[in-house]
C-alpha cells in the first residue's frame, strides 16, 4: 500500500480524534468539526 | 475471562437455587456437566446467555412462548409470586464482575404475570469492594464476549450440519475479530464530512453572483469608442482649421461691412463661451445647493411652526416675561416693594406680590425658552435654501435668456453674410455654416460617446466588484473540493488498511483452521485442502477432497464436528478473546472409536481454553471420562425428576 507520509500522519489523526470524541452521535458535529481541521491542515501539507 | 460460578434459581426445569463452580485451573481447564438427554443442558447454557445477552442461545419447543419462570416455584409459592435469577461471576482468576439478571413473577387470574425485571453489573474495585456498575449490557460487550461472536463460544453438537449455514455472519465475525470497529466509525465520520463538504458547496455557490457582461466584450466597446473619439477630435481639429481660415478671410475682408461683421461675430462667440461657463457653474451650485439642503427642506415646516410659537409668546407679552421670578423672590426676601411699602408688616401687598409668584414663568422656563428662540431663529436664518435656491434660478433664467438673445444675433450675423450681395462672401459664409454643423455634429458625436464610455466604465467597476466575489467564491469552492477530495483519498487509504487487515485475519484464520483440521483428523490424507473464500459480502468454508474437489456436506458427522472444533479453536485463537468454550452434546452424532478421538482432541486442541463439556449420558462413557479425567477440573450431574419435571445440578458423584 503506497500511503505518503503525510496522508499516514492524517490517518493516524483521525483514528485519534475518532478514538477522543467517541461515536455518539450527538457528538457527531464535533467529530465532523475536528476531521475537517486535520483534512484541511493535511490537504494542505500535500501541496507542499 | 473465565466463567467462575453460575448461580440458577427458578429458571425452566431448575427449582430452586443450584450454584455451580466451574473449573478455571488452568491445568485442570475442563469443566464437565453430564445430563441424560431433555435433564436441562442446553438450558443450563440457555440460562448464562439469558443472564449476559438476555437472550436464549438454544431455541427448543418446549420453551417456545413460556415464561423462563420455573412454574412449580411459581405455582407452589404461598403468596403467588416467585422470582426467577441467574448470576454469573467471571473474572480471570477471582471474582471479578458478577452478573445478576431477575424477573419478578406473580400470579394473575391463575397465569404467570412478569411484574419486574432487572439486569444488573457488580464491579470489585481494589479500594472501594464491589460498586455497581450502571451499563451492565456494555460491560458485557467489552470484557466478556461480544455479542456478535457469542454463536462461536456456545456450540452445539447436535447442529453440526449448520455450522457453516450462515456465512455471511462469518464474515462479520471476522471483521469483528479483526477489531475494525474503529475504522468503520472513522469511514462513516468520513461520510458525514464529505457530506457536510458537499452541503458546504451549495452554500457558498449559491452567494457566486450572476454577471450578464462579459470585461472583453466591454473593454472591446471602449476601445473602438475611444478610437472613433480620437477620429472626431482629428477631425473637429481639421474643421476648426478650415473655419478659422474663413473666419480670418471674413474678417480681414476689405469690405467693411462683412470684416465688422465677422468681428461682431466673433465677439459674440467669446461672449457665449463666458456665458455657457457661467451657466454652468450656476447649474451645478444649484444642483449642490438643493444635495445640501435636502434634509432640511422636510425639517423647514417644523422650525418655522416652533418659531411663530415663540414670536406669538413674545408678542402677548409671555417671553421673555416682563417680571422675572428671581426678581419678585428677593423682593420678598428684602421685605420692600419697589414702591417703598413694607411687605413683611403690610400683609396685602405682600399678599399681592406673592400671587405674581403665582404668575410668572419659571427660571428654569425662561432660560430654555430664550436659547430655544435663539437656536430655531439661528437654524431658520441659516436655512437660505429658498432665496439661494431662487437665485440661481434667477441667474440661470438670466444667462439663458442672454445667451438665447447672442444666439439670435449670430443667426442674424450669418443671415446677413449668406444672403449678403458679393458671391464669393455668401459662398464662404454657406461654406462656414456647412462647417459648422458639422463640426456642431462631431462635437455631439463625441459627447455621446463619452456619455457611453463613462456607463461601461460604471459597469467595469461593478464587473470589478463582481469579479472580486467570484473569485473569492471560486476560491472557496476549490479549498471545500481540495479538503473533500483529499478525504476520498484518505478514505480509499482507510478502506485499503481495513481490508488487507481482515485479509489478514481471513489468512490466518484459514491458516489455523487447516492446521488444526489435519492435526484433529484421523483421514487426514482423505482431504486435500479447507479454505475460507471471501465472496465479496460472505465468508464460505471450502473442503476439499483429496481429488480437489468440493467436500463439505460429504463428510460424516465426526468429521463436521472436526472441522466445526477446527474452525472455533482457530477463531478463539484468533480473536484474542479470552472467554469460556461451551459444546453440548459433543459426540451426540458420533459413534464408535471416532468418540475417542473426538474426546482426545477436545482435551488436547482446546487445552487453553477454559472449556465446558455437557455430555449425554451415553456421550460420556467410562472410556471417554477416563480420557478426559486428566484435564477436568470440576464434574456435575444433573439430576432430572421427570415426574416433577424438575432438574437439579448435583456432584457428579
Amino acid at each position: 500500500m503506497d500511503i505518503s507520509d503525510s496522508r499516514k500522519k492524517a490517518i493516524i489523526e483521525l483514528f485519534e480524534s475518532q478514538w477522543r470524541i467517541g461515536s455518539d452521535s450527538k457528538l457527531k458535529k464535533e467529530r465532523v468539526t475536528d476531521f475537517r481541521k486535520i483534512l484541511t491542515k493535511g490537504a494542505n501539507n500535500e501541496d507542499n | 475471562m473465565k466463567i467462575i460460578e453460575v448461580t440458577i434459581s427458578n429458571f425452566r426445569q431448575y427449582h430452586g437455587t443450584s450454584t455451580i463452580k466451574l473449573s478455571t485451573n488452568p491445568e485442570k481447564n475442563i469443566t464437565i456437566i453430564q445430563g441424560v438427554n431433555g435433564s436441562g443442558k442446553s438450558n443450563f447454557m440457555n440460562a448464562i446467555t439469558w443472564c449476559l445477552y438476555n437472550e436464549e442461545i438454544f431455541k427448543s419447543k418446549t420453551n417456545q412462548g413460556r415464561d423462563v419462570i420455573n412454574e412449580s416455584a411459581l405455582f407452589d409459592s404461598p403468596n403467588g409470586v416467585a422470582e426467577t435469577s441467574v448470576t454469573v461471576t467471571v473474572g480471570e482468576r477471582t471474582p471479578e464482575f458478577v452478573f445478576k439478571r431477575s424477573e419478578q413473577y406473580r400470579l394473575e387470574k391463575g397465569m404467570p404475570f412478569r411484574a419486574d425485571v432487572s439486569f444488573s453489573c457488580q464491579q470489585i474495585d481494589p479500594d472501594k469492594g464491589w460498586i455497581r456498575r450502571e451499563d451492565p449490557a456494555g460491560v458485557v460487550e467489552r470484557v466478556f464476549i461480544n455479542s456478535a461472536l457469542k454463536n462461536f463460544f456456545f456450540f452445539d453438537g447436535e447442529q453440526m450440519d449448520r455450522y457453516f449455514e450462515d456465512t455471511v455472519k462469518i464474515k462479520k465475525n471476522v471483521e469483528q475479530i479483526a477489531q475494525i470497529g474503529l475504522i468503520d466509525q472513522v469511514l462513516n465520520t468520513l461520510s458525514d464530512v464529505e457530506a457536510s463538504i458537499k452541503k458546504e458547496i451549495k452554500t457558498v455557490s449559491a452567494k457566486r453572483p450572476e454577471v450578464d457582461i462579459d470585461p472583453e466584450d466591454v473593454a472591446e466597446e471602449i476601445k473602438t469608442l475611444k478610437d472613433r473619439k480620437s477620429n472626431l477630435d482629428s477631425d473637429i481639429k481639421i474643421l476648426d482649421d478650415d473655419i478659422a481660415q474663413i473666419e480670418e478671410y471674413l474678417k480681414t475682408n476689405s469690405d467693411t461691412v462683412v470684416s465688422e461683421l465677422q468681428i461682431r461675430r466673433n465677439e459674440l462667440e467669446r461672449e457665449r463661451t463666458a456665458k455657457v461657463k457661467d451657466l454652468d457653474i450656476n447649474k451645478k451650485s444649484l444642483k449642490d445647493l438643493v444635495s445640501r439642503y435636502v434634509s432640511r427642506v422636510y425639517a423647514y415646516g417644523a422650525l418655522q411652526h416652533t418659531k411663530n410659537i415663540i414670536d406669538e409668546g413674545t408678542k402677548k407679552g409671555q417671553l421673555p416675561p416682563n417680571i422675572k421670578e428671581i426678581f419678585i423672590r428677593e423682593l420678598l426676601e428684602t421685605g420692600i416693594c419697589i414702591c417703598g411699602r413694607d411687605l413683611k408688616d403690610d400683609e396685602e401687598s405682600r399678599k399681592h406680590v406673592e400671587a405674581l409668584l403665582e404668575k410668572v414663568v419659571p427660571n428654569s422656563i425662561v432660560e430654555e425658552a430664550e436659547t430655544g428662540k435663539y437656536v430655531v431663529g439661528e437654524l431658520i436664518d441659516k436655512f437660505s435654501f429658498s432665496s439661494e435656491y431662487a437665485h440661481y434660478q434667477r441667474k440661470i433664467r438670466e444667462l439663458d435668456g442672454q445667451l438665447s438673445e447672442i444666439r439670435d444675433n449670430l443667426e442674424s450675423i450669418s443671415n446677413r453674410l449668406a444672403n449678403y450681395d458679393v458671391d464669393v462672401i455668401a459662398t464662404k459664409e454657406g461654406e462656414l455654416k456647412s462647417l459648422k454643423d458639422d463640426r456642431d455634429k462631431k462635437v455631439k458625436q463625441i459627447s455621446t460617446i463619452e456619455y457611453r464610455i463613462g456607463e461601461l466604465n460604471t459597469k467595469m467597476e461593478d464587473f470589478d466588484e463582481y469579479y472580486r466575489k467570484i473569485q473569492e467564491v471560486d476560491a472557496e469552492v476549490k479549498a471545500l473540493n481540495k479538503v473533500n477530495n483529499y478525504s476520498n483519498l484518505i478514505g480509499n487509504d482507510i478502506v485499503d488498511i481495513r481490508d488487507s487487515i481482515v485479509e489478514e485475519v481471513r489468512k490466518n484464520l484459514e491458516l489455523q483452521t487447516k492446521q488444526y483440521f489435519f492435526q484433529m483428523i484421523w483421514k487426514g490424507k482423505v482431504w486435500s485442502d479447507v479454505r475460507i473464500i471471501d465472496e465479496g459480502p460472505r465468508y464460505r468454508i471450502s473442503l476439499l477432497s483429496d481429488h480437489g474437489q468440493e467436500a463439505l456436506g460429504d463428510q460424516s458427522a465426526g468429521e463436521k464436528e472436526v472441522l466445526a472444533l477446527s474452525f472455533t479453536a482457530a477463531l478463539y485463537n484468533s480473536s484474542g478473546i479470552s472467554a469460556p468454550i461451551f459444546i453440548d452434546t459433543p459426540l451426540g452424532k458420533i459413534s464408535g472409536p471416532t468418540r475417542m478421538n473426538i474426546a482426545e482432541l477436545l482435551k488436547t486442541y482446546l487445552n487453553q481454553t477454559q472449556l465446558i463439556i455437557l455430555p449425554t449420558d451415553t456421550e460420556y462413557t467410562e472410556e471417554v471420562r477416563q480420557c478426559l479425567l486428566p484435564n477436568v477440573g470440576a464434574e456435575y450431574r444433573i439430576s432430572y425428576d421427570p415426574e416433577l419435571r424438575q432438574s437439579k445440578v448435583v456432584d457428579y458423584d
